[in-house]
């Protein structure tokens, strides 16, 4: 099948002219995920002044040590969790997400006795507060050393480029979700155009299914990066939320989302191919979106889900795509995301090619 | 003229069911030919086997000297198809569809032209779902003539639209006539077909049962005008006596004659008997009556 790129981009013109002027296409569109970044960045941001976790593993366990921790339990700034001296403290804080961690060697006692010892903080980079929360930590311990005889010395050592905080795990899944808007307009349209006979009718202009197809993922592929702009930008202005991805990240994840939107787009296409009535394609969308929304760690880890919710998570395909998101965004793993790209682009290109048959098929009958 | 359009033996069957059944015709260029007939006749499968929309089952057609189906993209640009319940998406203006048509087609019209040749200019901001049926009709009618068409295909162009409307329409298909183009035209309205075609087919139960200009029709199977007599005496039973074809309508008694002669004689024999007239007409037989008599029924919802 021949496509002419001039029909798919005359097309393109019109939906985005069509959309424009639909309120509630731009609500579902742009708005909703800003709403849900804004709740779920007010629960989960930070941005109150709640007291920082630090996780302190005291090897040294003196009174020396004893008094450094009430110091820092006396600045009402950080809720100290004390790890085992047998525990590996940074694989502790990127488990349970804590950004930072010190540790009292064995030997501080020791060492503050001949005149000069070491704490070792161990802190997220790229977290905003983790410089002030140093000094603060400093401050103690240059008072602790002045009335002693020695010096206590703070060495500062990042745990790893990036420990994500709550609310950016959210950030993934709320991409996800936007690339759900696709599959979710499709089942609308396509019972629309087809019981309107409005397919028939772009039809006479030469337009084909394929290329009306075409138009229709370009136009999600703006649409959603561009209410993903708005969701990156407002997560991190009002929730700092850190979306700190390489070129070749940023690069990744334009291109999952494109991938993602062809296959929803089809999918979509697919769903709104079964029904002309309204009220079917608003049963069948519910049936689609819901499960996806809520089963794929858009809202709520998969980790957490029983066995059998896991299961049908693991037939979705947002699930794919959100955890192509999480190793990009979340652990700048683009070594483990790439093959999953991969294979999705290719589940990508047959859904859609399946997606144009039938419809093309459904218009000749 | 050129023949633009040519069917030989078109049959189209759907499960065993002929919607049409064995049709011929031909369209010449520059003609308004109307295919008239109730719904469910076959007018729309004809002419959307013309216009590439659907498959024959078996028969010759060509549109342009081309295979409507092998050839659809050529004729993509040659040929205007206004369909039966024209449609377009709601909130899309008509100055935004047309422009839309002409980059889709590659052609050269003057869509402002356009709008004001079909009476739209003035609704050319207004959203498509903001607009009356008439004005629908008439935008499908301009987008229908966007690649400047050699030939347009109106599928029931006034269905459902009211009498001011209608007319409306016609004169823009009359417009259209006078700028050369080829119309073909399906319609169960009998005096769209008479006003507006060259040549008319009547089609019923999927064949053509009578074909040429209005007046070659009522030619072609005229049975005779109709003499219709009113009266208080029994006036039915004496012209039945009398060897007359007669039947009876509305209190009225309509007698079938071959000439003008047959109406005096009546007349005359009538007061020869001294029987008094309320009142007399003389009634030419119509396109109507064919129709009435050839295809037996008009739609319910003919104005």
């Amino acid at each position: 099948m021949i496509m002419n790129l001039k029909r798919s981009l005359a097309y393109l013109r019109l939906h985005v002219t069509s959309f424009m002027r639909s309120k509630s296409g731009i609500f579902f569109v742009v708005l909703l995920p800003v709403i849900f970044m804004i709740i779920f960045g007010s629960i989960f941001g930070g941005t109150s002044t709640q007291k920082t976790t630090l996780a302190v593993q005291d090897m040294d366990q003196s009174t020396v040590s004893g008094n450094v921790l009430s110091a820092i339990n006396s600045t009402g700034l950080f809720t100290v969790q004390m790890v085992s001296p047998a525990q590996n403290l940074t694989n502790y804080m990127v488990y349970n997400s804590v950004d930072q961690g010190i540790i009292i060697p064995s030997n501080f006692t020791q060492g503050l006795a001949s005149g000069k010892s070491y704490i070792s903080y161990y802190s997220n980079p790229s977290d905003p507060y983790s410089q002030s929360l140093s000094l603060v930590i400093q401050n103690i311990l240059f008072k602790i050393g002045s009335n002693g005889t020695g010096t206590i010395y703070l060495s500062n050592i990042p745990v790893a480029q990036n420990i994500p905080k709550s609310v950016d795990y959210y950030l993934p899944g709320l991409i996800g979700f936007t690339m759900l808007n696709g599959i979710f307009s499709m089942i609308y349209i396509v019972p629309n155009y087809t019981e309107k006979k409005i397919f028939r009718q772009l039809s006479f202009t030469g337009l084909t299914k394929l290329e009306w197809l075409f138009a229709v993922v370009i136009f999600y592929l703006g649409i959603t990066l561009l209410s993903d702009a708005v969701l990156i930008i407002v997560g991190s202005v009002f929730f700092g939320i850190n979306f700190a991805v390489s070129g070749l990240g940023v690069s990744l994840i334009v291109l999952s989302i494109f991938i993602g939107l062809i296959t929803f787009v089809s999918i979509g296409l697919l769903a709104g191919l079964l029904t002309r009535k309204e009220e079917t394609a608003s049963l069948i969308g519910n049936v689609i979106f819901f499960p996806m929304m809520f089963l794929s760690g858009v809202f709520f880890p998969i980790s957490i889900m029983p066995g059998y919710l896991q299961t049908i998570s693991s037939v979705l395909p947002l699930t794919y795509f959100i955890k192509i998101l999480d190793d990009i965004m979340l652990f700048n793993n683009l070594t483990l995301a790439l093959p999953l790209i991969i294979y999705m682009g290719i589940f990508a290109l047959v859904i859609f090619a399946f997606a144009v048959y039938a419809a093309a098929n459904k218009n000749e009958s | 003229m050129e023949k633009v359009i040519e069917i030989g033996n078109l049959v189209k069957e759907y499960r065993g069911l002929r919607a049409v059944d064995g049709i011929d015709l031909y369209v010449k260029e520059g003609e308004i030919y109307s295919l008239l007939g109730p719904n469910g006749a076959g007018k729309t499968t004809t002419v959307e086997i013309l216009e590439g929309i659907r498959r024959k089952t078996s028969g010759e057609i060509s549109v342009l000297g081309l295979d409507p189906i092998k050839n659809k993209k050529d004729l993509s640009r040659r040929i205007g198809i206004l369909p039966q319940d024209f449609n377009f998406m709601a909130n899309i203006t008509p100055i935004e569809a047309l422009k839309f048509y002409k980059r889709c087609l590659g052609s050269k019209t003057d869509v402002i032209q356009l709008l004001k040749e079909v009476d739209l200019y003035d609704k050319r901001d207004t959203p498509f779902e903001n607009m009356s049926g008439g004005q629908k009709q008439k935008l499908g009618l301009a987008m229908a003539m966007s690649s400047e068409p050699q030939i347009l295909f109106l599928d029931e162009p006034t269905a459902g639209l009211d009498p001011f409307s209608r007319r409306n329409v016609w004169s823009v298909i009359q417009r259209m006539k006078e700028t050369g183009r080829t119309v073909f035209l399906t319609t169960h309205y009998l005096d769209e077909a008479e006003k507006l075609s060259d040549r008319v087919a009547f089609i019923k139960d999927g064949k053509i049962v009578s074909e040429g200009s209005p007046d070659e029709i009522v030619r072609l199977n005229h049975r005779g005008d109709r003499v219709i007599l009113r009266s208080e005496s029994d006036i039915m039973s004496i012209l039945e006596i009398l060897g007359y074809d007669v039947s009876s309508e509305n209190g009225t008694v309509q007698v079938v004659i071959k000439d003008s002669t047959e109406f005096f004689e009546i007349v005359d024999l009538l007061k020869e008997k001294k029987i008094e007239l309320t009142d007399v007409t003389m009634k030419r037989e119509s396109l109507e009556d064919v129709f009435m008599r050839l295809v037996g029924k008009v739609d319910d919802n003919e104005p």
